[in-house]
């Protein structure tokens, strides 16, 4: 039931190691590590989340994620201007949060139920009849 | 597992991202990689949001003590970056610069998939990234980066990932497609709402194709809200900002009498340094992109999509100054140009190579070492800009100078800089400062040196002045007034410190004696380390 799942977070761990590799720059192991985990963290994950569902190929859906996940620090606007919200660390990480639990509530039927992706269709033997995806 | 032309897209984002960010680098030290006044700013709007923990307003010392006066920059990569920032302890002037890179790089795997779809082929594509990674000269295709026209550049992905979007949905029709294009509108506005108008049109034919498509009341309200229902309330929320805020820095963007000299090159947008144009590209780039066009003219029906969003695009940045008065941020979009002539260029390439019998696997083969060899020829220059970027304009000692400014130095005090303000870069100091021109210096450097005595009056300019690119502060609820930009004209009486760099022998000898004659005028060293010397009047030290 949670292979689609399993198989967003491989992905998901898959794109982290490309960010290391896109975060050499740095030169600083710390900096490497901590920029990626930071990204992926902020950034990535919550595009990840609404991203995978799209049914898309690995490279189509990094940069995806990438979209969505940075296009998703529009939340924040509303909270500054109209609510003052403070823009500390707290609301970063519950702005976070909050996407990537709507991302996974919304797309529970991919994560939690029977529509499944390509993939995992083509590299997998189904013991039950596949949802064909659309 | 099965080999994916796309995977070649991969290795390209790392090597491009390399590059970019390579260029200026990322030191962890001090803001050494910022090259020009517009990152400088840049960079000083994430740490706005750091120190303020909010975005709407400035910093006092931005608005000369105001704390109402309304934020210009759009906040969307600010806030990523002060995200970055905050949770990794890495500066500002990196993080910010990292995202400005990776999206550039992110924005080349985009064209792969552009240029797939759009053309059918997978070699075109492959060649046509690998291309645009280091395909010319730094005037062609760095422009964006080196510029320093950072918030443009992670704006033009979201434009790049638009026409993806827009591609893709012209030919699938997927609703998703629309909420992806509808998240990059969202992003456009946020980061560089200017941008949006040359997206217009084809969200336009989104509009038309959805409305085609959908038959049921239900359907089209279903996709029209995945088309324009983030980015509509946004646009809403943020209407005061775009009338009165962002509405008062763009007066030049509205239709007018067009200016009486347009030109396509003109250089008085950017002091002097030239728009990117079509002489920039090389012959082999420009002829085989004019044959690919013409043999695309001859088969129009065929390329049809093609031809309309190239058409569009060099409207936008080649026949606009004829219709805005001052289509100066539409005329960056040049930046963009690479990114349609390199898969021109492919296209031939690839064409050619079709004449001749060879297997699919050698084809890519053959690509991929044309693309190597481009690289490996685009390398050279790339390593003469990269020596040519090596000065900075805070160096460390710099740097530990404005960091003991900044923990030393009263928020409300102001700060006279006699030397070493170029390109903006005393908006690091944080404080309301008044920057002294060299040409101001050595006018006055020459009226000491005659009359033995302190000129009374200085011309300065404020710090943050490009920052304070409109001066709008709130003054209650959906009510906003202008401010006003102080007199430059001042006195050193009216500062309560005055910053001086030894930067050689002489400018140390007349520094000393301003700091003699200041001391008299009771004033008193306050900092003086690496050349770098500040003097505070003793009340305010």
């Amino acid at each position: 039931m949670l292979r689609e799942l399993k198989m967003a977070g491989t992905w998901f761990a898959i794109s982290l190691g490309f960010m290391l590799l896109l975060s050499i720059a740095y030169k600083s192991p710390y900096a490497i590590v901590a920029i990626t985990l930071g990204y992926a963290a902020f950034i990535l994950l919550p595009g990840y989340v609404w991203a995978y569902p799209l049914k898309q190929t690995f490279v189509q859906t990094f940069l995806l994620a990438n979209i969505i996940g940075f296009a998703w620090g529009a939340a924040y606007v509303p909270l500054d201007i109209f609510l003052r919200v403070p823009l500390n660390p707290v609301t970063f990480i519950v702005v976070t949060m909050a996407s990537v639990c709507l991302g996974l509530y919304i797309n529970r039927g991919t994560y939690f139920g029977r529509q499944h992706h390509p993939t995992l269709q083509q590299s997998t033997p189904e013991k039950e009849t596949p949802v064909n995806p659309s | 597992m099965e080999f994916k032309a796309e995977y070649v897209v991969l290795p390209i984002i790392i090597v491009a991202a390399f590059l970019y960010m390579g260029l200026d680098g990322l030191p962890l030290t001090h803001p050494g990689n910022i090259k020009a006044a517009d990152p400088f700013y840049h960079a000083l709007a994430v740490e706005n949001i750091i120190d303020t923990h909010q975005w709407k307003y400035y910093p006092a010392w931005v608005a000369f003590g105001d704390t109402k006066a309304m934020n210009v920059q759009p906040p969307l990569l600010y806030t990523q970056a002060a995200i970055l920032t905050t949770f990794t302890g890495l500066p500002s002037w990196t993080t910010i610069y990292f995202i400005v890179c990776l999206f550039a790089a992110f924005g080349i795997g985009i064209v792969f998939f552009i240029i797939e779809r759009g053309f059918k082929s997978e070699l075109v594509a492959t060649l046509a990234v690998i291309t645009l990674v280091l395909p010319l000269g730094l005037q062609a295709w760095f422009y964006s980066i080196y510029i320093g026209l950072w918030i443009q550049v992670v704006a033009y992905f979201f434009v790049v990932a638009f026409v993806w979007m827009c591609v893709s949905f012209l030919r699938d029709g997927h609703r998703w497609q629309l909420w992806v294009a509808n998240a990059c509108v969202v992003a456009i506005i946020i980061t560089h709402p200017q941008d949006l108008i040359p997206i217009f049109p084809l969200w336009a034919v989104m509009a038309w194709k959805v409305w085609k498509k959908t038959s049921t009341l239900k359907e089209r309200i279903a996709s029209f809200t995945a088309l324009a229902s983030f980015s509509a309330i946004l646009f809403v929320l943020l209407l005061p900002h775009f009338i009165w805020v962002w509405g008062d820095a763009s007066q030049s963007m509205v239709p007018g009498i067009y200016s009486p000299n347009p030109t396509y090159y003109d250089t008085s947008y950017t002091g002097g340094l030239t728009l990117p144009a079509l002489y920039f590209f090389p012959w082999w780039v420009l002829i085989p992109s004019a044959i690919s066009i013409i043999a695309m003219g001859i088969q129009w029906r065929k390329f049809k999509g093609a031809l309309g969003v190239i058409s569009l695009y060099m409207f936008v940045i080649y026949a606009t100054p004829f219709i805005f008065k001052d289509p100066y941020y539409l005329l960056r979009m040049r930046a963009l140009q690479p990114y349609v002539m390199m898969p021109l260029v492919a296209l031939v390439v690839v064409s050619l190579l079709s004449m001749v019998r060879l297997q699919q696997s050698l084809k890519y083969v053959s690509v991929i070492i044309v693309g190597v060899l481009l690289l490996w020829a685009g390398y050279a220059p790339y390593s003469q800009l990269q020596s040519g970027l090596a000065g900075e304009h805070i160096t460390l000692q710099k740097w530990e100078a404005y960091q003991w400014i900044q923990k030393s130095i009263p928020v409300d005090s102001k700060i006279l800089m006699l030397e070493g303000t170029g390109q903006a870069n005393p908006m690091f100091t944080k404080r309301i400062a008044g920057l002294v021109e060299p040409d101001e210096l050595i006018r006055h450097v020459q009226y000491i040196v005659k009359n033995e005595t302190m000129p009374l009056d200085w011309t300065v300019e404020w710090n943050a002045l490009t920052v304070r690119h409109t001066h709008v502060r709130e003054s209650g609820f959906m009510s906003y007034v202008n401010y006003p930009e102080w007199n430059r004209t001042a006195r050193i009486s009216d500062f309560d410190y005055v910053y001086m760099e030894n930067q050689n022998e002489q400018v140390a000898n007349i520094n000393a004696w301003f700091v003699q004659t200041l001391k008299s005028e009771g004033y008193d060293i306050v900092y003086n380390r690496n050349g770098i010397v500040v003097v505070g009047r003793k009340h305010a030290a």
